[in-house]
């Protein structure tokens, strides 16, 4: 059965009605102007004190008895023939209870594994790893995108080439659009490889009993591990439990078994007893995954009044061994053009393999296509910010750039004179996208216990931005309690599936199973209630852990009270993600701005403040919420400044896989930030609530990279941003 | 204009993929019932759970585009 | 790595002669020797803690305004002591801002000294280059962006200590206990040019520690200043650091200087011809910057390192004047 209702959706710039068809089991959708009493209060992630006193039980922290301790090795050489696999001596090392060859015939990476041990001590491991001999025929290798394209270049793949299919996305014309421009530009722009550095590292401990597998495992997808775990070792699903009560980090790089995972299940079994295998720093930094790097050819026109009339990428980008290194998406979504192109194609090396990371492609193509705007704005003689609106195709992004550009004070920092000093100060404003509107497939239960509390169960994992704490908020605001007496139960795949944590999903299709399944639990409730006050369930009302009849106030029983009343030793109901609703929008705005300072003698670049205006539909808790994006900022001030992977030419193997080498930023390098929020009501889904991992990376570092280009008054179109870079574009190196 | 390259919201499964075809939206399912492999994706990072990296057992990078029917080592999804 | 015991000497001469055994090591911070065991940079089979020696953690003043840094003095210590602040600021400064709070909390003066370079080809433990036996410096033909500008060959590390060159620049002696006896050395004496040993900084061979640091009073008119250029503002190293140490004459002129470059060479870099363009000229700011181009005039830089050149003219031509106690207005 289902109803039509008529929702008030949109934001602060503009309301219309939408008529959407529901299901008879889910609640209304919220919509604009709805009064709540727990959603939308800045609240401290509930698990903010067990991680800041260290009694969080990460997967790091798990210890088992009997447990062993595993560890991989790894080729040295970035491509190799493997001619043979000694393990005998490690075999023999006194403690040491497993070992695998997993070598196969080629390798094709620094870092590729090559075998893995298991012993009663993480040392032994370590120990027994140098007694494995491995019989490597080193072969010629291409570590640089340049090299790999040469047509005598080697071969990464022996079968095929070095420079994969292009891919091409195309609307109109674009010669035409340039042919008509009143000022156009080109330029290359570059970004290396950014590797993922959770402080987490990959690993799992796993443990077998018969043919019953269970995994405790640094993952962003507790039941994708599980389905992989499942067929690797042929098992029935129900027969592999995936626990991740905590996890240190995964941005995009933890779906699935990994080999990781997969050795450390292999070597338990092997062993007969429990293996934990959590991978050390440099591994992670060599085989667990990275952000392609890229080169991008942008060729872009605007009319004389700064209306876009072309846009054109050409790139190459490198994935090492993997692929997926395109950077389109902002070209095709941020800026009205009718002329657009863009032409990707992935280069292969011998390097480290690419995956998923924060916003896939985004940051890269947002950096180029943003700095080539603001060259462009240069030669038309517009203001960068103006330039922006005039193309803007986001109503949302538009009152975004109105809040960001006050607080921000755009118009006095851009007429500002510059010092007469070395340091020079810049700002810079890029636009950002995304789509966190979630995906199908959770489910949630609500259980009330007789003691008074009600625990949400939901197979999903936090992967750091308060998932505990949103799914009982929103739990909470269903059932009408204070917040103190719901909690959330996740992070095990015996509980209701959900999906993994990535592409900004888990907050939009988390929260409406989360709310449909306490808006059953309410109803079993409330039929509970009715005969103890008299009323009729349907005109029972609770608010604040308080039910009484609407027509009766004044007779009323605490939520507390009720529970005792349970026959059981629980009441549960389920709840599920529904498909989206049309709703509102389906895509997110947001914009960021940044200033910076440049000593243009040392060629050293701080940043000194961001402003960051982002939309999520409902926003749950502020204070996460702005977590988040205080994140992607840091974040995108390392891949600005600072990271990048790099590879030795002469030997093909990363010298920077260490927290000293590959530098992320610290907190003195973190600018001030201030955080808005523009509310949008979109009614998607029964909360309306949108994903913001990935929102708020998009434009961090193109902001940075137009702030000091307007600083020193030169572009430098290569990441990362330094100082030998800075200097050279000022004609100083 | 905007391609939405993050989550196809059909499901489309315009050719057959390899069981052990991984990429991140792979573990994402459309309201059909089908993986999300986007073949014109640029940016998904494809890898094999038989190697658990980005080839395959034949020694080939892996993708939406060749991990078919027409390929030694597929495996049917169920 | 490889397993080891931890002993105790009894007294420094104990120490010395327990170090004097190649499978030893010397224990005191432990900040850098655990990330050369966990490198594989050394395998000892014995830790010689040097912490169990009583009286080596303490700064005491020297008669005349000088100063007595024990070996095991912490670097938050040494940072914090009003008696190295008021009288030898760029040494406070240096220590200050090496590492990070946690680290500087550990870590000991003598240990910041004997610190291996940070070289991302020496470090790794896959790679045997010239420092460890190898015969080819990685960094000549590879990623080189982090290396020697100057004094470079035949391997190009930078030398990792902050406190180096300020002690260089304050002139001071170490006391080195041996098991043949006690010696007193100029720091300046203490490091080892690659051009004699690439596989050694400095003259600690088995058996000897440092046992005391000695810092002579500065000129009372002297005025010091201590500069760095790093890319990251929290826990990172420097590209360049500089010392400078000013004296002026009533005139302005300048009757005492010492300029002293970290991060450009394989030793902490002193500066001859720029302070012999400052002794016994005014100074002013066009001065400092011929001062600071004589600096670097010797410069050979690699192939990514170029960039390094201009930020250490620059940091010398700040740091001279900041230590004349002078304003760098541009003209």
């Amino acid at each position: 059965m289902a109803r039509r209702v008529t929702l008030t959706l949109g934001f602060a710039g503009g309301t219309r009605e939408v008529a959407v068809v529901i299901p008879d089991a889910e609640p209304t959708p919220w919509q604009w102007g709805e009064k709540f009493s727990v959603v939308g209060v800045p609240t401290p992630r509930a698990d903010g004190p067990l991680k800041a006193t260290g009694r969080a039980p990460y997967t790091y922290d798990v210890q088992l008895p009997g447990m062993l301790h595993g560890a991989i090795l790894r080729s040295p050489y970035p491509h190799a023939r493997v001619r043979g696999v000694d393990l005998s001596a490690a075999r023999k090392l006194d403690g040491v209870r497993a070992a695998l060859d997993r070598s196969g015939a080629t390798v094709r990476f620094a870092g590729q594994e090559v075998a893995a041990v298991a012993a009663t001590s993480p040392e032994i491991a370590r120990d027994a790893l140098a007694l494995i001999r491995v019989d490597y025929a080193p072969m010629p290798f291409v570590a640089a995108m340049d090299e790999a394209m040469r047509p005598d270049a080697a071969l990464v793949f022996e079968r095929g080439s070095n420079v994969a299919a292009p891919i091409v996305n195309a609307v109109g014309n674009v010669a035409a659009g340039l042919e008509t421009a009143a000022a156009t530009h080109e330029a290359v722009y570059t970004t290396p490889v950014q590797t993922h550095v959770s402080l987490e590292t990959h690993g799992a401990v796993a443990s077998w009993r018969g043919d019953a597998l269970t995994v405790w495992c640094s993952t962003q997808g507790i039941f994708g591990v599980r389905d992989d775990l499942a067929v690797h070792f042929s098992l029935p699903p129900e027969n592999v439990r995936v626990i991740t009560a905590y996890l240190g980090g995964g941005f995009g790089s933890k779906f699935g078994a990994g080999h990781e995972v997969i050795f450390a299940a292999e070597l338990a079994r092997m062993a007969g007893a429990p293996v934990k295998l959590m991978l050390p720093r440099a591994d992670e930094h060599l085989a667990t995954g990275n952000r392609p790097s890229s080169s991008q050819r942008v060729r872009i026109g605007a009319a004389r009044d700064g209306a876009l009339t072309a846009i054109e990428l050409v790139q190459h980008g490198s994935g090492g061994i993997g692929g997926g290194s395109g950077s389109s998406g902002p070209y095709l979504t941020l800026y009205r053009c009718a002329n657009l192109r863009t032409e990707e194609r992935n280069v292969y090396l011998n390097a480290g393999p690419s995956s998923a990371m924060r916003a896939p492609g985004w940051p890269q193509g947002c950096f180029a296509l943003e700095l080539a705007i603001d060259e462009l704005a240069r030669k038309l003689g517009i203001d960068r910010l103006e330039l922006r609106r005039r193309n803007n195709p986001s109503p949302v992004r538009a009152l975004e750039f109105e809040i960001g550009a006050r607080a921000f004070r755009w118009n006095d920092r851009s007429r500002a004179p510059q010092s007469r000093g070395p340091l020079k100060r810049g700002i810079g404003v890029a636009s950002a996208a995304w789509h966190g509107i979630g995906a199908s497939g959770p489910q949630a239960q609500c259980v009330a216990l007789r003691d008074g509390r009600v625990q949400v169960r939901i197979g999903t994992q936090d992967i750091g931005t308060g998932t505990r704490t949103i799914i009982a908020m929103v739990a909470a605001e269903e059932l009408g309690l204070p917040l103190d007496r719901v909690t959330a139960e996740i992070g095990d795949t015996r509980y209701l599936f959900s999906l993994p944590s990535g592409g900004s999903l888990t907050a939009p299709s988390t929260t409406p199973a989360v709310r449909q399944a306490a808006a059953h639990l309410k109803r079993k409730l409330m039929r509970l209630a009715a005969p103890l006050l008299g009323a009729d369930s349907d005109d029972l009302i609770i608010r604040g852990g308080v039910i009484s009849a609407r027509a009766a106030p004044n007779r009323s029983l605490t939520f507390a009270e009720l529970c005792r009343r349970i026959p059981g030793d629980s009441l549960a109901a389920d709840g599920e993600h529904v498909p989206n609703y049309a709703g509102y929008s389906l895509t997110q705005a947001g914009c960021q701005f940044a200033g910076v300072e440049v000593d243009c003698e040392t060629g050293i670049v701080r940043v000194t403040d961001f402003v960051a205006v982002h939309d999520a539909g409902v926003i749950v808790d502020p204070l996460t919420a702005r977590s988040q994006v205080n994140g992607g900022i840091i974040m995108g001030v390392g891949f600005a400044l600072f990271e990048e992977r790099r590879i030795d030419p002469q030997l093909g193997v990363m010298v920077n896989p260490t927290m000293d080498d590959y530098k992320l930023p610290g907190i003195l390098d973190t600018p001030e930030i201030q955080v808005f929020f523009v509310e949008v009501a979109n009614g998607i889904t029964n909360t309306g609530v949108l994903g913001l991992g990935e929102a708020v990376h998009v434009a961090a570092t193109a902001a940075i990279g137009c702030a000091v280009a307007d600083a020193i008054g030169a572009p430098v179109r290569d990441l990362p941003l330094t100082p030998d870079r800075v200097l050279a574009a000022l004609g100083q190196a | 204009m905007a391609r939405e390259p993050i989550i196809p919201t059909s499901a489309a499964p315009a050719a057959q993929f390899c069981a052990l075809l991984r990429t991140k939206f792979s573990y994402f399912r459309a309201p059909g019932g089908a993986r999300l492999i986007d073949p014109a994706s640029a940016t998904a990072c494809y890898s094999c759970l038989r190697t658990q990296r980005p080839f395959g057992p034949d020694d080939r990078p892996v993708d939406a585009a060749s991990c078919g029917l027409a390929r030694s080592c597929f495996v049917a999804e169920d | 790595m490889k397993r080891f015991a931890i002993i105790a000497p009894a007294d420094s001469s104990s120490a010395a002669r327990m170090l004097a055994e190649p499978h030893r090591a010397a224990l005191a911070g432990g900040v850098d020797l655990l990330d050369t065991l966990k490198q594989n940079l050394a395998a000892p089979d014995e830790l010689v803690n040097l912490k169990a020696l009583g009286g080596l953690d303490r700064i005491e003043r020297a008669p005349g305004g000088g100063l007595r840094i024990g070996p095991l003095v912490k670097l938050s210590q040494l940072a914090a002591a009003p008696d190295v602040r008021a009288r030898h600021a760029a040494l406070a400064d240096a220590a200050n801002a090496a590492a990070t709070p946690q680290i500087r909390n550990l870590a000991t003066v003598a240990g910041n000294l004997a610190q291996r370079p940070r070289c991302w080809y020496f470090r790794n433990p896959d790679i045997v280059c010239l420092k460890k036996g190898g015969t080819k410096c990685y960094a000549v033909a590879g990623l080189n962006r982090y290396h020697a500008i100057l004094g470079g060959g035949p391997s190009f590390i930078v030398h990792p200590s902050n406190l180096a060159p300020a002690l260089v620049a304050y002139d001071a002696t170490l006391t080195i206990l041996a098991p043949d006896g006690e010696r007193q050395l100029a720091i300046a004496d203490f490091f080892t040019p690659p051009t004699i040993d690439p596989r050694r900084e400095n003259i600690l061979t088995p058996g000897r520690i440092i046992t005391a640091i000695e810092v002579p009073a500065p000129l009372a008119n002297a005025g010091a200043a201590w500069l760095e250029a790093r890319e990251k503002q929290s826990f990172d190293w420097p590209l360049v650091s500089v010392v400078a140490i000013i004296a002026l004459n009533h005139a302005g002129v300048v009757e005492y200087a010492r300029v002293v470059m970290g991060a450009v060479a394989p030793i902490p870099w002193r500066a001859p011809a720029a302070e012999k363009i400052l002794l016994g000229a005014r100074l002013d700011r066009d001065l400092a910057t011929r001062a600071a181009a004589a600096a670097l005039a010797g410069a050979a830089p690699l192939a990514h390192n170029g960039y390094k050149v201009p930020i250490a003219k620059a940091l010398v031509r700040r740091a001279i004047l900041r230590a004349a106690n002078l304003a760098d207005e541009p003209a």
